[in-house]
Parts: C-alpha cells; structure tokens; sequence
C-alpha cells in the first residue's frame, strides 16, 4: 500500500511544479504546494465531477483532465479512488508527455 | 458570429475531431453537432460540469483558458469563445493540443494565446472584484437576504461537505448575474444549489428541509 511519503517523489518528477494528493472528503494528504489546503476542494470537486462524465457518455472513464492556463502552468487531476490528485506542470512541459509519466508514477506504487 | 456554421467548418477542416458541440448556460446545448455520440441532455450535463470545473479552478487561478478531459480513445476539449458561451469538439488523442487550439482560434478569428506577463494576471484579477462584492453586499449585515443564504450555505455543507463555500460562492455570484438578488428570485439559487448534489435522497432531504425552515 503506498504511502503519503511515496507521493512525495511525485514532486521528483521532471515537469511536475507543484503536486497535491487530496481525500475526498477535502483532507491533504500530501502536497508541495504553500497554498494546497485553498486548492484541495476544487481538486476534490473537479475529480469528482470527473469521475461522473462516465454516466453522461456510455461508461467512458476518464484518464485525466487538464484545465489550461495562459501561463502554461496547466492543471491536471487525476482520480485515484477516493484520492485525488492535482498537478501543476511546470509551462515548458508537454502535457500529453506529463501525464504518462504521472500515470506510469502511479501505476508504480500500486 | 454563425458559431454553429463556424463550429462545422472546424470539424470539417480535422479528420481527427468527430464531432462538437455549443453550450451557454442560459441556453443550454444550442449546437449538437456529435453524430449521435451523445444527446441534448447528456451533453448539457457534460458542458455543466466541464465549465464548473473551469471556473473553480479560475478562483484559485486567474489565468485558466480550456479544459481538456482525456479519456482512452477520446479528448473531450472545450473553450470559452465568448461571455458564458463554450465550444466543444470530441477528437481522437493523436490530435495535438496546439493543433485543436490553432484551428478554433483561426476559425473564430481569436488572436492566440500571448507571452504570459503579470498585466494579464492583474487584469483577471480586477475583473474578478466584482464578483467578490456582490457577495459582500449580499451577506452583509444589512442585507435581508444574509439569513437566507447563510442558511443554505449551511445546510448545502451538511451534503456536499468542504466544497460547499466554493460551490455556494459560485452558484451565487451566477444566480446574481442572471437573476436579480431578491427572496422571491431564491427558488431559482435553491434549485442550482440541488444539482450540485449528486445522491437523489440527500437532494431531496435539502430541499425539505429548506423548505420545512422558511416555514418556520
């Protein structure tokens, strides 16, 4: 079973600025992030908004979801049962690229 | 701007997007151009909640622009083209981002995405004042509707728990924009405040004992 500690190295991951690892129920697990407790519902709430698009187009699960910024500092929430996590990459790093590397991350631990 | 026209010519121009569709919240889907893949009201909840995602994370950070939800054989991408009006394409993942963006910013005659600089974000911030003062104005001590909306704040955190500051906040700055703030105009905000509640009973159990409370 993985730890808080393990998803610390998340913030080890080349593109990755910030992480956030959030219960469900609002609680940061694990983060490196100075403002994580003000982000931690919308994380929630976005992953939980998520993980319902699956009733609204025929059980298609989602991978991850990315908001974009101007910046380029985009976000991206991925559901993890009933964590959830939010990355903000850093603006110089492929998206796409990202995210296979926060889902083979992931894919580690468990 | 012929959005609808507009949006059949993006999808026309790309192989790899299947489809599209146009959403305002005051409308609803006003342009289902998916072959099928999904109907009105499915769509009206994707769109829903799409959007919401976009505007929570905008309350942390001032600069957010589309959303993009990846699932295995299909990204679903959605872009604000203009005030509370978003476009949608559903397109395969070999279509790159910069691609679908490119497109819709020609089509729709959007100039593209600048250098980051600070001016852009002071500029969202300022624009997000006002927002931030009709809630002071509406849960001021002086305002009639403070006990009211205090009351529903409350009773939404009894079902949907630490979200229910952001969720009522921006349900609220919504409902002050399209409704004028006003106790007979609560329905409308009570009802917005429903479908934030996934679970049908708990639903149920908000709305009866909001309304059990005003009889009070």
């Amino acid at each position: 079973m993985a730890t808080a500690k393990d998803f610390s190295r998340l913030g080890d991951i080349e593109g990755v600025s910030r992480y956030i690892l959030v219960r469900n129920d609002g609680y940061v697990v694990s983060e490196n992030y100075e403002e994580a407790v003000a982000l931690s519902s919308a994380i929630v709430t976005s992953g939980k908004f998520c993980d319902s698009l699956s009733d609204d187009l025929e059980g298609r699960r989602y991978i991850y979801c990315c908001v974009e910024r101007t910046s380029g500092d985009n976000v991206l929430v991925f559901s993890l049962g009933r964590y959830y996590l939010g990355i903000i990459k850093h603006a110089d790093c492929d998206p796409q690229q990202l995210a296979d590397t926060i889902i083979g991350f992931l894919k580690g631990l468990a | 701007m012929d959005y609808d026209s507009k949006l059949s010519d993006i999808i026309a121009s790309l192989p790899e997007v299947s489809g599209g569709f146009l959403y305002a919240p005051d409308r609803g889907i006003y342009s289902n151009q998916t072959s099928g893949v999904a109907n009105n009201e499915s769509l009206q909840q994707v769109s829903f909640k799409m959007t919401k995602i976009v505007s929570m994370i905008s309350v942390h950070f001032h600069d957010t622009g589309g959303i993009r939800v990846c699932f295995r054989d299909l990204i679903l991408f959605g872009t604000q083209i203009e005030a509370g009006h978003w476009l949608f394409l559903l397109h395969q993942p070999s279509l790159s981002p910069g691609m679908v963006k490119m497109t819709v910013q020609m089509a729709l005659n959007i100039e593209p995405d600048k250098t980051p600089q600070v001016e852009i974000i002071q500029e969202a911030v300022v624009d997000n004042q006002p927002n931030k003062e009709i809630m002071a104005i509406l849960l001021a001590d002086e305002s009639e509707l403070q006990a009211p909306l205090t009351r529903i704040q409350d009773e939404l955190a009894m079902y949907i728990g630490p979200v229910a500051e952001l969720v009522f906040q921006d349900s609220v700055e919504i409902w002050a924009s399209t409704h004028t703030p006003s106790i007979e105009n609560l329905p409308e905000l009570i009802s917005m405040m429903e479908q934030e509640i996934d679970d049908d009973e708990d639903r149920e159990k908000f709305s009866t004992s909001l309304k059990s409370k005003e009889e009070e």
